[in-house]
């Protein structure tokens, strides 16, 4: 074949399947006819594309199964929300944070039985679920140092995952609930459960006599201060401090960092604490004085939040890693409609800890959860946009379509994260008026350019989670 | 093959009814259009039971989102272009994880038939008598497995055209690209076929 003929061939080769099928007109046809009836092998290609043209196009149709429509309508009805009901949808979820704050600002007056919930790097938050809360005051700092770091490696992520899916769940069932604290000042609490080391669970740690003299002793705005050294804790026991007005909570600490001191890797890869040896008799004790110092108001700290996906034990969950540079007092989340769960914060300064949002806890159906992370009387305020729990962490990202139709970030990005399956952790206020069209694209390009538009940054995380911040 | 939107009119009334909350209307789309995106999903994911879910998936997400259809496509473009993402999403994730041939024939998916002989006697075959069911099943078999091993942009438009019946036009607005996109997406991709089909050419001839 002549070099000719070849360069001939080259140039018209992707033209050949449209010549196959008879599509191509005008003088491209006239010059590929020529160069076929001439050319041996490109004759052969087109022959043979037309066979496979054919033998694709016999495949045809296929029955649909006879209960797919059934099906499809049943899950209509269930899940997709009625128009006139977005709005209520959003109502009913988005709770405003004045109310959310007035939630998590009342101290629990009962104890209702708790879920552990992992932090990564071996701390354990425990979560005073739905129970009413009533905060005497503003929380002081708590936080007893974790080990590790604001970016863990997914290896980290997903024990802490399966950590979590079993401390999340196990606890309760497997434990005996632990005494009631008194029913005054210290039952008014929220709670806090760190993971300290077995001595500070001991018997005799757990003494009234010790806790008492520990809560003597206690100089919290030193602690506070002195929080810039390293402490860590073990994590192979548990006790737990309270928090609030007062809340005498350094003994529990103060012993963590003498009895034990740095715990090492116990936050990296190692050492999760789910469960177990949790020491009733100690937190019954330990925080049952009253702390005579108040508390002190704490300059707003930076508050972050990351979102991951993660696979743990039984499925797919997403972790939440909240940071801050200084410890939080409280983290409140409000999964659907039930009561925020309210988490005291366990991380180090900047984090991370995490926490686990398991489809079972989300409910099913796109969901968007407000969060609201508070540190003292600081806040921030986030929302994190799931998409169908059910095939969480399954469904890689689809480009989305249509324009905002002066929708609010907020709800373009419901939708979004509904069409496209991406997790997206964002920032409020989230109420900026959307107009134009949704970018086409890949799904991740067209976040980040929602993102631009409304003045956020988004940061991916991960194939499937992006957070978005306020541009600063 | 593709259902054009001969009832346009009632299509775009079902669709606006819908789109305030008439539970009715859905019913209608979903019965109106599972079959095409039911096939679509078909052969883009080669899995029934894939496809069922993605047919699912499919009309919530586009249920979801149905006020911002503002119809200046057609309902069933706009439908199948989700349809395609989600069944492109779940072809990803499926990559990797081998499909039974009695999956791929579309046969019982819980059949213990990982091999070309139950295809012939699966629901999918045609034919006049058992061989040649058996043989038309097996050039399914290989064409289907051919196209679910396309990159994803080529199974896609080979699904829309050769399958669905779509036109360059329509092609276009569900993927999102220009006609000369899609025409020249739709040449590559035939190739790319025909090389992967290069062993069975005597089989298709047939």
């Amino acid at each position: 074949m002549s070099a000719d003929l070849t360069r001939e061939c080259e140039k018209l080769r992707e033209r050949l399947p449209e010549y196959a099928e008879g599509r191509l007109e005008g003088r491209l046809r006239a010059r590929v006819e020529g160069h076929v009836s001439g050319c041996p092998r490109c004759a052969a290609e087109v022959a043979d594309l037309r066979t496979v043209i054919a033998a694709v196009r016999a495949v045809g149709p296929e029955e649909t199964p006879e209960d797919l429509i059934p099906r499809v309508r049943r899950a209509a009805q269930e899940r997709v929300p009625a128009p006139a009901g977005v709005g209520l949808f959003w109502a009913r979820l988005a709770v405003p944070v004045a109310v959310l704050t007035v939630l998590v600002a009342v101290t629990f007056a009962l104890r209702a039985p708790r879920k552990q919930a992992f932090v990564a790097g071996g701390g354990v938050m425990e979560s005073a679920a739905r129970a009413p809360a009533v905060r005497a005051s503003k929380p002081k700092q708590l936080g007893d140092e974790m080990v590790g770091e604001p970016g863990l490696e997914i290896a980290q992520k997903m024990e802490a995952a399966e950590g979590l899916a079993r401390g999340w769940a196990g606890p309760a069932a497997e434990q005996p609930a632990p005494p009631r604290a008194r029913e005054d000042k210290a039952s008014s609490y929220p709670t806090y459960q760190a993971a300290p080391p077995a001595a500070a669970a001991s018997p005799a740690a757990a003494s009234p006599a010790d806790a008492s003299k520990a809560s003597d002793q206690l100089d919290t705005t030193a602690f506070v201060r002195e929080r810039g050294a390293a402490r860590s804790f073990d994590t192979d026991g548990t006790a737990t401090a309270r928090m609030g007005k007062g809340e005498p909570r350094a003994p529990a600490e103060r012993r963590l960092k003498e009895g034990v001191g740095r715990a090492g890797g116990a936050g990296r890869g190692g050492g999760y604490a789910m469960g177990g040896m949790r020491a009733p008799a100690a937190e019954a004790e330990m925080f049952a004085g009253t702390c005579e110092e108040s508390a002190k108001p704490v300059e707003a700290p930076p508050l972050s939040a990351r979102a991951a996906l993660v696979s743990g034990a039984g499925g797919k969950l997403i972790a939440l890693q909240l940071a801050a540079e200084q410890p939080l007092g409280e983290i409140a989340l409000r999964l659907g409609d039930a009561s925020p769960q309210v988490y005291a914060w366990h991380g180090p300064e900047g984090g991370p800890a995490w926490i686990p949002l398991t489809g079972d806890a989300i409910g099913a159906g796109p969901a968007a959860i407000p969060i609201e992370l508070r540190a003292g009387d600081a806040s921030r305020d986030y929302v994190l946009f799931v998409p169908m729990m059910a095939r969480l962490g399954e469904s890689a990202p689809a480009a989305p379509v249509g324009g905002y139709g002066g929708q609010s970030l907020e709800a373009v990005l419901a939708e979004f994260t509904a069409l496209t399956g991406l997790v997206v952790l964002a920032e409020r206020p989230l109420d900026v008026k959307m107009t134009g069209e949704m970018p086409r694209g890949k799904p991740s390009e067209a976040l980040e350019q929602v993102a631009a538009e409304a003045g956020f940054v988004a940061h991916r995380e991960g194939d499937l989670v992006y957070t978005l911040t306020h541009r600063r | 093959m593709h259902a054009r939107e001969a009832g346009s009119t009632e299509t775009s009334e079902l669709v606006a009814r819908a789109k305030q909350g008439n539970r009715e209307a859905f019913d209608v789309l979903v019965e109106r259009y599972t079959p095409q995106v039911y096939n679509i999903s078909l052969r883009i994911t080669g899995s029934r039971e894939e496809a069922e879910d993605c047919v699912q998936e499919a009309f919530l997400r586009a249920f979801t989102a149905l006020r911002r259809f503002r119809g200046e496509a057609a309902f069933s473009t706009w439908l199948y272009r989700v349809a395609v993402n989600v069944a492109n999403d779940a072809t990803r994730r499926l990559r990797g994880q081998p499909l039974r041939a009695s999956e791929l024939a579309g046969g019982d998916p819980d059949a213990s038939t990982p091999d070309l002989e139950g295809v012939g006697e699966s629901p999918g075959g045609k034919g006049d008598g058992p061989e040649e069911s058996l043989v038309e099943a097996e050039r399914r078999e290989v064409v289907i497995e051919a196209i679910r091993t396309l990159p994803e942009h080529h199974r896609t438009v080979i699904v829309l055209y050769d399958l669905q019946g779509l036109s360059y036009e329509e092609i276009g607005r569900v993927v999102g690209a220009r006609v000369g996109t899609v025409k020249s997406r739709l040449n590559r991709a035939r190739l790319a076929l025909k090389e992967r089909l290069e062993p069975h050419l005597e089989l298709l001839r047939g």
